[in-house]
């Protein structure tokens, strides 16, 4: 019964760290940023409209949704602990993953109308003077190379170790499962580089100054070398598990992997100093 | 080190770009040997045309302000600072003046001046 009662601490830190301390901590950021948005170009983008007000609605939108999926997961773990016994092992997983994307709905909704924003003042062209830096930007400048070198060995290493246990390994695991973890991992990291490649040398997002794109940009290369490395290290752990016979782990493994990504989701939001927010 | 590009400006993009980068090695903020950003990184910071990066440092380059190392990227030439003192338009138009002097001299009318140089411009003169 431990492995079940850790797996229900687990998910309600999941509940905590996404539902309530991220929205808490990206509505504060958020503010933040809203207010370093010069007023006079918000109001020729959107005429009529006071931009921190409607900042302020939907960040109350945000959080009101956030609070509801709290109460639900709540009551989900409620629902599980009543219902513990019959749902074990591999049954219990479904429930964290499905979760989690509820807990990222919010922010889908939120990521969306921000695109939107982006495309509105890209398409208005208001910097009327454009600024840049005279130095190049490249990844050595965000992550130190020993950091990004031991991420590719993780991922190599992991490579070897799942193609070891498919095809060399006396009690070996289907192909079925090493290869799509294979495929998984290289997507994950693929993603990444992408991501931090279009950062570091696509088009900048408006208004943003230097030195605030080197900054986001630099956080986000940081948490996806965390991010690779413990989807990596839980990947592997799925696979060892049920070899040593602990596959009744398997839904707290998957938990705790949960939990660093919302602790890691909660890092990557920079708080300003607490007299930047708005009362 | 900063630069500002300002798109009401009378003066093309390029040339304050030009203007900028040899503002910043007379001053000392960009040093010989000091790399520069690729014409991308630059463009699109900027939200220029890569082609308006692409021929301010084409010229730049031929005036031998910045050189550039293959695929290692752009950087401030060795003899940047003395070259930006070097004003290619004035010295054109010195070189110009002496030879329209001699032309006249040499009872050459304006007229014919102004149809040679065209010819010039335009390629060799026919045999």
């Amino acid at each position: 019964m431990i492995e079940i009662y850790s797996f229900f601490a687990m998910f309600a830190l999941q509940i905590l760290a996404l539902s309530v301390v991220f929205p808490a901590r990206f509505v504060r950021y958020t503010r933040a940023k809203a207010l370093e948005y010069p007023a006079e170009v918000l109001a020729q983008v959107y005429p009529g409209v006071d931009p921190l007000e409607a900042t302020e609605k939907l960040l109350m939108r945000f959080r009101i949704a956030h609070r509801v999926i709290a109460v639900s997961g709540l009551a989900l773990l409620g629902w599980m602990a009543a219902n513990a016994p019959p749902l074990t092992g591999m049954k219990m997983m479904i429930f964290p993953i499905l979760f989690l994307l509820l807990q990222m709905l919010p922010m889908v909704f939120l990521t969306v109308t921000g695109l939107r924003q982006i495309a509105t003042l890209r398409a208005a062209s208001l910097e009327r003077k454009r600024k840049a830096t005279l130095q190049p930007r490249g990844l050595f400048d965000l992550i130190s190379p020993l950091r990004a070198a031991v991420e590719v060995a993780i991922y190599f290493a992991f490579v070897a170790f799942v193609l070891y246990l498919v095809h060399v390994a006396a009690n070996p695991i289907p192909a079925s499962l090493g290869y799509p973890l294979i495929g998984a991992a290289t997507a994950g990291l693929s993603l990444q580089a992408a991501w931090i490649y279009w950062r570091l040398h696509g088009r900048k997002i408006p208004l943003e100054s230097p030195a605030d794109r080197m900054s986001t940009t630099g956080m986000q290369a940081k948490h996806s070398v965390y991010g690779t490395t413990s989807t990596v290290v839980f990947m592997s752990v799925v696979i060892l598990l049920p070899r040593m016979g602990l596959q009744d782990w398997l839904p707290f493994a998957l938990s705790t992997f949960l939990v660093l990504v919302a602790l890691q989701f909660c890092a990557s939001v920079t708080l300003p100093p607490r007299s930047h927010t708005v009362s | 080190m900063e630069i500002t590009i300002d798109i009401d400006s009378p003066l093309p993009q390029f040339e304050q770009l030009i203007e900028q980068i040899k503002a910043a090695v007379t001053s000392g903020a960009l040093k010989p040997g000091d790399s520069l950003p690729s014409i991308r990184q630059l463009a699109n910071d900027l939200e220029l045309n890569n082609k308006t990066v692409a021929k301010a440092y084409q010229l730049l380059t031929r005036d031998s302000i910045i050189e550039t190392k293959g695929y290692r990227g752009t950087y401030v030439h060795p003899k940047a600072k003395t070259n930006c003192k070097f004003n290619l338009q004035e010295w054109t138009l010195r070189k110009l003046s002496e030879t329209v002097s001699e032309l006249r001299e040499a009872g050459v009318t304006d007229s014919e001046i102004r149809n040679a140089f065209t010819g010039a411009l335009n390629g060799p003169p026919e045999k």
